[in-house]
């Protein structure tokens, strides 16, 4: 046997395998009649048939597929206009680089034209003929 | 009284002319039996009568749900144990208790409870359970005189009989440490 102290400070005579001994206390009651009242108290609360709750949706999870939705028509729109911008630019000749690979080249409209007419006169200029000659000669 | 028999209940709850019937039977048949099992782990009256009757109305909401592959009692059991843990999770969460997985708040809950008659060593007692972590002491609660086989233990808690002995050996073994220290 051991030695224990309840708070008041009262010595008490604790055994070992003490679990077993509290198996015939009860310090738990209920009040007069509880069990007895209990499944009319609890069959008068019940709901008339038994239906599973609908799950409870929020307002944000319903309108969560719209809100989605609205997203990516957004997204094409930002897209779209940037798209449609930077295509302008090149059109309007603001800075433009001018590119001299066959593939990609950005050329500008005017200055395009410009070109052709030099070549054109470069073509049909005896003196531009004779110096291309000279040039391939050597 | 009817006589009780589960396969009958059962049969008669899947007939929706019988049902309430039926129903009426099994809050009869369990609702001492899930008391005390609440009683157990929340301690005070009043909360074990609301998580109780929360039980019953869970189970018959969800009717349907049960299949039958399991025992009637073993699914009421489940609920019940589910419905008590997390009245304590709330509670726990609204009295911002420390999180230590123990209960030992509650013995404030269990010293004013009217429906409490236990003296010193009861109260010493209860105080010893409430410091096991909550899974323990849901097992200890549980098995304490004998009020559950270790087999339906298992399918109420999804736990092997293996674990839930081991645990309940080691809840006894602290609580006697605990009764037997000088506190």
């Amino acid at each position: 046997m051991s030695k224990g102290y309840t708070k008041e400070g009262q010595v008490m005579e604790i055994e070992k395998n003490t679990v077993d001994k509290f198996k015939d206390r009860q310090p738990f009651r209920v009040p007069e009649g509880y069990f007895d009242n209990f499944t009319k108290e609890l069959m008068d609360r019940l709901p008339e048939k038994s239906v599973a709750e609908p799950p409870k949706i929020s307002l944000y999870n319903r309108i969560q597929p719209w809100l989605y939705m609205a997203a990516v028509f957004a997204g094409l729109l930002v897209l779209f206009h940037v798209l449609n911008y930077t295509a302008g630019i090149s059109k309007e000749g603001g800075s433009v680089t001018v590119m001299t690979s066959t593939s990609d080249k950005i050329v500008n409209e005017e200055e395009d034209a410009e070109f052709l007419d030099y070549m054109e006169e470069m073509y049909t200029d005896k003196y531009a003929i004779s110096y291309i000659y000279d040039f391939l000669d050597n | 009284m009817q006589q009780y028999i589960e396969e009958d209940v059962v049969k008669r709850l899947r007939d929706s002319e019988t049902q309430r019937d039926a129903f009426a039977q099994v809050v009869a048949a369990y609702s001492e039996k899930l008391y005390w099992q609440i009683r157990k782990m929340v301690l005070d009256h009043e909360d074990t009568n609301d998580i109780l009757q929360n039980t019953f109305l869970k189970a018959w909401a969800n009717l349907d749900h049960f299949r039958g592959e399991a025992k009637l009692s073993t699914w009421m059991y489940k609920i019940a144990v589910n419905e008590s843990i997390t009245f304590l999770n709330k509670q726990r969460a609204q009295q911002h208790v420390p999180l230590d997985d123990t209960d030992i708040y509650l013995l404030q809950t269990l010293q004013a409870d009217d429906y409490f008659d236990g003296d010193a060593i009861d109260e010493k007692f209860q105080e010893a359970i409430l410091r096991l972590p909550e899974k323990q002491r849901l097992v200890f609660t549980m098995k304490y005189k004998d009020e559950l086989k270790y087999e339906e233990m298992s399918e109420i808690l999804g736990t092997s009989v293996g674990a839930l002995k081991a645990s309940y050996h080691h809840a006894v073994k602290k609580i006697e440490a605990f009764l037997t220290s000088d506190v």
